[in-house]
């Protein structure tokens, strides 16, 4: 250390006298035109090479500045004050002593310019030299303008009635596109006829003439050149891609799309057709075809609790019950085994400006199946177990044309509306044959049956619907409004064929049943639904929410079924029905949530009321309707937790309960035979099936050491299940009914971890899931406990 | 030579402020915006084909927006998240706001930093050096500010930073990190516009009691270069497992 300290002395001293001997002071005086000082400017000392900020300093009152102890090499001075044009300085210094550059004279910007560009329109102008550059995409103009409405909008320039410009008083002459010269020399050809949309900068200068150039000065007045700087095009052209494929067995596959787009149209098509079974449609392929549309939530409208809600409401199994689904589904099907053959494809087509966002779709696909099938399956009974064999062979067709329309328009930065319209055409067509074959525990034949059945069904769904969204001026207060409706009407027709054998105990034929059904069936059913929410917030923290839903849906059907004896029909009292249904639901609920620094808590409570009311008779000849009016009310409660926890843990808890009401087909109390070993019935005393389900998730992930861990408990409990009360006879037909009975209970948890041993190469996850299940089922008045557990 | 620089800097700066006097104190709220789409188009891994359709499903102007405040006096600065903003957003659920604090002390030329990032909270605490700015043409208004622009390369998040500074508020204060230019940066533009910080309210008045900083800001501690080292590494792992790296840093 002793060494070293008379050293680094002097080092240090060394490095002093360096300095001293190199470095000097820049002083001078900032003015203006007039010679009066500048207080205060701003002076800045810049590399010469890269204007690099190497130091700085301002002027004091007198307009006076000192760069002190600057290195002797050149640089650039570059002086600012508020409103006057920049000035840059070359500074070389001598080798020796001081520099003085005296008065820096400042002129002032044109007053008029100043204030209107850069003050008033907040548009950056950049001012180099001589040359004063506007960014064209901060004027607004409206799409299709030409180039000369925006030159309208420059402040500092001025366009004539006959398309002349001039600037800052001095006529522009000239006018290049990307620095040429477009369409000779005529200003107003480049003016007039380019679209504003394709201009990114525009920069006014003054040109040299031709004798300014060869002399230094000039006779004739200054003129200026205008350049119009062309934007790179967001995207020009579309891309699109097309796979081909082909197996043997006559597979093949063929898949195509094309997109096109801009900032404010996309459109896009898509097609595809195989025989493999494969649905061959991807999320990508999803996302590439709805482009900004991929994601609309909350377009359903109807307000609740929030996440987890619950209020979906269920009918029950009614078979005609079918849902129109979303397009996503389209295009996330499953695979399907047997001999397929899809054909699909769908246009779309985007439009979206400021407030504007609207979206169409159509969309077609023809999915066949022809599939032949074999099942075994063997039942058991307290005292005795049966088997069963099945032969199938089955050609059903689908084909739907649909169109979607969707508008979002933002009134203002407070309301917003949403418009969804959709349209759907459905075609089913399915042919069905094939035997039952039934056994008795010796193997000896008891039922046998032979089958033909085909079905057509003809259907149109129409869905349309209006969303309001309003915010306050009052952060968190807010409103939202929905009604919907829907309507769906088909035709059906089918026919219902079968052959029936019954064997007696020694195997021997004991009777023959022979079914020939003519079914024609008309629906009409339509649903009415509005929803209101308001939030109203208490503090930063607090917020109460209160929502009512309303739902009515109505239905009717006919349906008319004939047996065919000897060619004549005649029709069927048991199995024709006609009804009307009518189900009102009624739901209040409110709700409090905390939220605060990623701790979200919410609870909540909601009554529904459910009215059914049912009207129907069983059969033309059938002079009586039976009329059902049933009224449920139950409470539903909610709770959910949510913490954001630091490093990236979160946990959340919820407590949900729903309600199923019994659908109007189980509550009718009628029989149906179209399975002669299988019959229904209906059950007019049946009351809402009730479901509690408590969940918790704890989730984290380590960004650093790429190890993440994920688990989560579920448990449901049910009260009041439908339960199906079965009893099989002495011929092994069954008699079905659905009752409420003690619920079952089931849990699920799962745990996964995942880390990586070699970072990006190789990570291991481990996952374990525990399942168990309790469920009731009465068979023969015998109940029967399923418990299942499984890992 | 190389240490004269900052001094200089430093002695220009008090000169500056003794000059002006009255005010040198307040808050700027600023506006801080990202792009998501801007953000993955200059991941390296990510495919043409993938870019095209984060553009196509992504609402162009879609940006995520969170306010923050920068409190100074002029010895030191402080930018943190805006507390006085509603905590929940407008859908009601609120976010857990990591920690994050800028507190520079010009007095002393100090930085520290408290942030949360990579599973915990750092505190880097080191000399404060500023970057080196290029000088550009442009002037624009902010707020009724007069800015000038300079440029800057961040070469540990590979950045590239447009600032517009004012030289109304003399001192040489920012959002975020940055700082150093002759005024304060009321706007910083990153990476052609995936991150936007605009000024939206400039408040000066009389701080008599200077800047109250938290009394918890625990952390790991940690110097600038560590710092520097534990983004670089974790840049580097992300880009290489093709994972969008700013999910779990600041970008």
């Amino acid at each position: 250390m002793r060494r070293l300290l008379p050293l680094a002395v002097l080092l240090l001293l060394s490095q002093w006298m360096y300095a001293q001997s190199k470095s000097l002071d820049i002083s001078g005086t900032v003015v203006d035109t007039l010679g009066e000082p500048l207080p205060l400017s701003t002076v800045l000392l810049l590399d010469v090479v890269d204007t690099t900020l190497i130091s700085y300093t301002r002027a004091d009152e007198n307009g006076h500045f000192i760069l002190k102890k600057q290195k002797r090499t050149a640089a650039l001075l570059k002086i600012s004050y508020v409103g006057f044009m920049p000035q840059i300085i070359n500074v070389n210094p001598a080798s020796e002593g001081d520099l003085d550059i005296g008065n820096v004279k400042l002129e002032e910007i044109a007053k008029d310019l100043f204030e209107v560009v850069v003050k008033a329109a907040k548009a950056p102008m950049s001012i180099r030299g001589d040359t004063i550059e506007y960014d064209a995409s901060k004027f607004k103009v409206a799409p299709g303008s030409s180039v000369e409405d925006l030159l309208r909008r420059l402040p500092g320039i001025e366009v004539g009635q006959d398309g002349s410009i001039s600037s800052e008083g001095q006529s522009v002459t000239k006018v290049t596109v990307d620095g040429k010269r477009f369409f000779g020399n005529d200003p107003k050809t480049a003016t007039k006829n380019l679209p504003a949309e394709g201009i990114k900068k525009v920069q006014v200068f003054d040109e040299e003439s031709e004798e300014e150039k060869l002399t230094g000065a000039s006779s004739t007045p200054p003129e200026k050149t205008m350049n119009l700087e062309l934007k790179e095009e967001f995207k020009k052209g579309g891309f699109g891609k097309i796979i081909a494929g082909a197996g043997t067995e006559e597979r093949a596959e063929l898949k195509g799309n094309y997109n096109k787009f801009n900032k404010t149209e996309q459109f896009s098509i898509i097609g595809i057709g195989n025989n493999t079974g494969r649905n061959g449609l991807s999320w990508d392929d999803y996302q590439d075809f709805r482009g900004s549309q991929s994601f609309n939530w909350d377009d359903d409208g109807d307000f609740g609790f929030g996440s987890g809600d619950g209020y979906i409401i269920r009918y029950g199994g009614d078979e005609e019950d079918e849902d129109i689904g979303d397009i996503e589904n389209s295009f996330f099907g499953d695979e399907s085994s047997g001999f397929p053959r899809n054909i699909q494809g769908g246009l779309n087509y985007t439009y979206t400006q400021d407030k504007t966002d609207l979206n169409a779709v159509y969309f077609f696909d023809r999915n066949q199946l022809r599939a032949d099938a074999t099942r075994n399956q063997e039942n058991f009974l307290p005292d005795a177990t049966y088997s069963n064999e099945a032969i199938s062979s089955q050609d059903n067709t689908n084909m739907g044309h649909r169109v979607q329309l969707r508008l979002e328009q933002k009134i203002d930065s407070l309301n917003t509306l949403v418009f969804n319209a959709n349209g759907v055409l459905n075609q089913r067509d399915n042919l069905n044959d094939g035997t039952y074959r039934y056994y008795r525990s010796n193997n000896l034949l008891s039922n046998f049956t032979l089958y033909d059945n085909q079905f057509k069904q003809d259907a149109r769904y129409l869905t349309g619907s209006l969303i309001y969204r309003k915010k306050f001026r009052k952060k968190g207060r807010s409103l939202g409004w929905s009604g919907a409706y829907f309507v769906n009407d088909s035709e059906q027709n089918g026919t219902q064929s079968s052959i029936n054998e019954f064997y007696d105990d020694n195997g021997l034929l004991d009777s023959t049943s022979v079914i020939e059904q003519q079914i024609e069936a008309i629906g009409l059913r339509q649903q009415i639904k509005s929803s209101a929410i308001y939030v109203e917030p208490f503090g930063k923290r607090l917020y109460w929410q209160t929502f009512y839903n309303y739902n009515l849906r109505l239905e009717s059907v006919d349906r008319d079924v004939a047996d065919v004896i000897q060619d004549t029909p005649a029709a069927n009292d048991f199995l024709s029905r006609y009804y009307d249904n009518r189900i009102d639901l009624h739901r209040l609920g409110t709700s409090l949530r905390y939220s605060y620094k990623g701790i979200n808590i919410s609870a909540g409570l909601a009554g529904q009321e459910y009215q059914l009311e049912g009207d129907f008779r069983s059969g033309p000849t059938v002079m009586i309707d039976t009329v059902i009016r049933r009224t449920f009310q139950n409470w539903v409660p909610n709770v959910n937790l949510n913490f954001d926890l630091k490093r990236n843990r979160y946990l959340s808890g919820s407590y949900t309960v729903n309600a199923n009401a019994p659908s109007m087909r189980n509550l009718q109390p009628v029989v149906d035979n179209s399975n002669p070993l299988f019959i229904r019935e209906g059950n007019p005393n049946l009351i809402p099936q009730i479901n509690h389900s408590f969940q918790m998730m704890f989730r984290q992930f380590s960004p650093a050491t790429f190890t993440n861990l994920f688990t989560t408990i579920r448990f449901n409990i049910s009260e009041n299940a439908f339960v199906q009360e079965q009893t099989v006879d002495s011929l092994l037909v069954t008699n079905s009914k659905t009752i409420n009975y003690k619920g079952g209970q089931s849990m699920w948890t799962s745990i996964n971890y995942g880390f990586p041993i070699i970072k990006n190469k190789f990570t291991v996850n481990l996952n374990y899931s525990y399942s168990w299940n309790k469920r009731f089922a009465l068979v023969n008045a015998v109940e029967n406990e399923t418990q299942s557990n499984s890992h | 030579m190389k240490f004269n620089c900052p001094l200089i800097f430093f002695l220009s700066i008090l000169f500056s402020i003794s000059l002006s006097g009255q005010h040198l104190s307040g808050e700027i709220t600023y506006e801080r915006t990202s792009y998501w789409v801007k953000i993955m188009e200059e991941l390296p891994y990510v495919s043409q084909a993938e870019k095209d359709r984060a553009a196509l499903t992504g609402v162009p102007d879609d940006g995520y927006s969170s306010n923050y405040v920068l409190r100074f006096t002029a010895d030191e600065s402080c930018f943190t998240h805006d507390e006085t903003a509603a905590t929940s957003e407008d859908d009601g659920w609120a976010w857990r706001k990591d920690d994050y604090l800028i507190h520079r002390d010009l007095q002393h030329m100090r930085r520290t930093d408290w942030l949360e990032m990579l599973d915990r909270t750092y505190l880097v605490e080191d000399d404060l050096e500023f970057p080196k700015w290029k000088i550009r043409s442009e002037i624009k208004d902010i707020e009724g500010y007069v800015c000038m622009s300079a440029e800057t390369w961040d070469t540990i998040k590979h950045q590239h930073i447009i600032a517009w500074f004012t030289d109304e508020i003399p001192l040489p204060i920012g959002p975020e990190m940055v700082g150093g230019l002759p005024g304060a940066i009321l706007e910083i533009e990153v990476n052609g516009g995936a991150l936007v910080v605009t000024a939206k309210k400039i408040d000066l008045k009389p701080m008599p009691d200077g800047i109250s900083l938290p009394k918890k800001m625990k952390g790991k501690k940690v110097d600038l270069a560590t710092y520097q080292k534990l983004i670089r590494t974790y840049l580097h792992d992300s880009i290489g497992a093709q994972r969008n790296p700013y999910w779990s840093i600041r970008y």
